[in-house]
């Protein structure tokens, strides 16, 4: 097992120390050995992983030999979640009723990776159509966080957080539609990054909410991160809500002068204390090495977890409303009304149906106005809290999660309890800014996870304080045995 | 509060059993209470808006995209039942 900095692998691969065939067939090798016991992939590529680094090591060659560029990202393994489409592979968002599901197309993001050199390894596991915080609403298998098998390795993206947490790739993307990418990094110990809104494509992205849903990355380190995202970001012409906006560059990281932004609202009563102490240490480290901590007001964050939970399992039953059987998963027998309730009857699981009942119910004729409106309306309200804010202050501090992983099925028959996991996380999407969770430390021989938020498009602050953050401390490098 | 489950689920088209209904039955009233606590908000000065994209009027030609055979068929084999090269559905008129 290897823990391997994007950087170290294409400098590997350029130097000729390692060809991309050897670090595939390596990691292949490690992920059929090691994984069994994690359930992270539901699926590796071996045929076109081996292809595409066949032909990066030709590349190297042929630039050896006539001179010229590698691409970016020449010969680095990357693992994408269920979600995402890649031609000629099943994409299933873990879904029953997306169970012999066929990408026919490309997703931007996998274009870009393969068009920069990068390698896709396989599939990761996720929670049903990504909605869960454990990874364990899946319908194919459980992930096991690789800290402690007893416990949940967070979600939606669990399957993507433990390949990078156990060493499996250096990269992997997921999906973060109120925490999905943050809060399984906090719950692994990894780095995980929900860009701003607009920031990169979802074209080919089994959608969940489109209003909130953004594809995020999972690395070890923020430049890594950062690195990935300059590569799948920008403006995407089958994606009408990407902007125009290149990926800056991380520039040195360094505290000094930095304004933190610490808002008492996300320390509340009843998170745990033990996270509670790692994340006031932390802002105690930031402090000595120059930043500037300014204590905020966020008077509306107790009211974004139910803004979200109105918008969307609204939004969710939309989108969900295309799989009926007809163009895509298994068709039911029948007349077409009985075929379409069959079909989604048989293909959804519990907390998909929870989710498309209660936003069928929240859009219905006499509850729109009183649920749907009013989230929105309160969503204007703390977007514009927010842009208050970093008027203020660079970035905002706090923990990711008011918990470390807890036990697996814990949380499975209390839904209120597991929406609960996302109480820190789901402001950045229903604002639509940046966040990014890096690891900081231990609690309960778990690791923990402190979140930087940035304005709109303002992602680079928040990738710039977490590169400074993890510049004067080493939680990134701590590993987990398994 | 009390939610028309079956009303609800002929809504969504939804099939569920009765175990379905009735754990739905407990957990949706949860949910909602919780939910509610919006209403503390006072939002009668925010003009609301509906959606934060910095992307406006995004517009593309309207152009017909010609695929290739190995697309199309790729297409075809995708859906769940076809004839004849395309997409067959149950009857929509009786």
């Amino acid at each position: 097992m290897t823990f391997s900095t994007i950087q170290s692998i294409i400098d590997e691969i350029k130097s000729g120390r390692t060809s991309a065939t050897a670090i595939v067939e390596a990691t292949l090798a490690d992920i059929k050995a090691r994984d069994g016991a994690l359930g992270a992939f539901l699926e590796t590529f071996d045929a076109d992983a081996l292809a595409q680094a066949a032909a990066i090591d030709a590349l190297v060659k042929n630039a050896k030999e006539n001179g010229g560029e590698l691409p970016p990202l020449a010969g680095v393994p990357v693992a994408i979640k269920d979600n995402m489409l890649y031609t000629g592979h099943k994409a299933t968002a873990c879904s029953k009723i997306l169970a012999e599901h066929t990408a026919t197309y490309n997703s931007t993001v996998v274009e870009r990776l393969i068009a920069a050199g990068a390698i896709i390894i396989g599939r990761t596991n996720m929670d049903d159509a990504a909605m869960g915080s454990s990874t364990e609403t899946s319908a194919w298998q459980k992930t096991y966080n690789p800290w402690n098998i007893t416990k949940i390795p967070g979600g939606s993206s669990g399957g993507s957080a433990v390949a990078v947490a156990a060493g499996f790739v250096p990269v992997a993307l997921g999906s973060d539609t109120g925490g999905s990418v943050r809060q399984p990094a906090a719950m692994c110990g990894v780095v995980g990054v929900k860009p701003s809104y607009g920031r990169v494509s979802r074209y080919g992205i089994i959608a969940l909410g489109s209003s909130l849903d953004q594809v995020g990355v999972f690395s070890h380190t923020a430049s890594d991160a950062a690195l990935i995202l300059s590569v799948i970001g920008g403006r995407d012409e089958h994606d009408a809500t990407s902007v125009e906006k290149a990926w800056g560059v991380i520039g040195e990281p360094s505290m000094n002068g930095l304004r933190v932004g610490v808002p008492k609202e996300y320390f509340v009563d009843g998170m745990d204390e033990e996270v509670r102490s790692r994340i006031s240490e932390a802002i105690e480290l930031m402090k000595q090495a120059g930043a500037e901590i300014v204590d905020l007001s966020l008077p509306l964050t107790p009211f974004a977890l139910p803004t979200y939970y109105i918008i969307q399992p609204a939004e969710a039953s939309s989108n969900l409303g295309r799989y009926d059987g007809m163009r895509y998963g298994t068709r039911a027998p029948g007349s077409l009304e009985e075929s379409y309730i069959n079909a989604r009857g048989q293909g959804f699981g519990p907390e998909v149906k929870r989710r498309i009942m209660l936003g069928t119910f929240i859009l219905s004729a006499g509850y729109y106005d009183s649920y749907y409106k009013k989230a929105l309306a309160v969503r204007t309200a703390i977007r514009a809290e927010f842009d208050d804010a970093f008027k203020h202050v660079d970035v905002i501090l706090s923990p990711t999660a008011p918990g470390v992983a807890w036990n697996m099925g814990e949380k499975m028959n209390d839904p209120v309890a597991m929406y609960l996991a996302d109480i820190f996380t789901v402001a950045a999407n229903i604002a639509g800014i940046a966040g990014i969770s890096i690891p900081c430390g231990f609690a309960h021989n778990l690791p923990v996870g402190l979140q930087f938020l940035a304005g709109s498009m303002q992602d680079e602050k928040a990738l710039q304080a977490a590169a400074a953050y993890q510049s004067i401390t080493s939680w990134h490098d701590q590993h987990p045995v398994v | 509060m009390i939610i028309d489950i079956d009303h609800v689920a002929k809504l969504a088209h939804l099939q569920l059993s009765a175990d379905e209904k009735t754990k739905l039955a407990e957990q949706m009233p949860a949910i909602l209470e919780y939910v509610s606590r919006l209403q503390e908000v006072d939002t009668s000065a925010i003009s609301t808006k509906d959606y934060f994209t910095e992307a406006f009027n995004v517009l593309r030609a309207d152009d017909i995209v010609i695929i290739d055979q190995v697309e199309h068929d790729a297409l075809i084999t995708a859906f769940p039942v076809s004839a004849a090269g395309a997409l067959q559905v149950p009857g929509v008129f009786e």
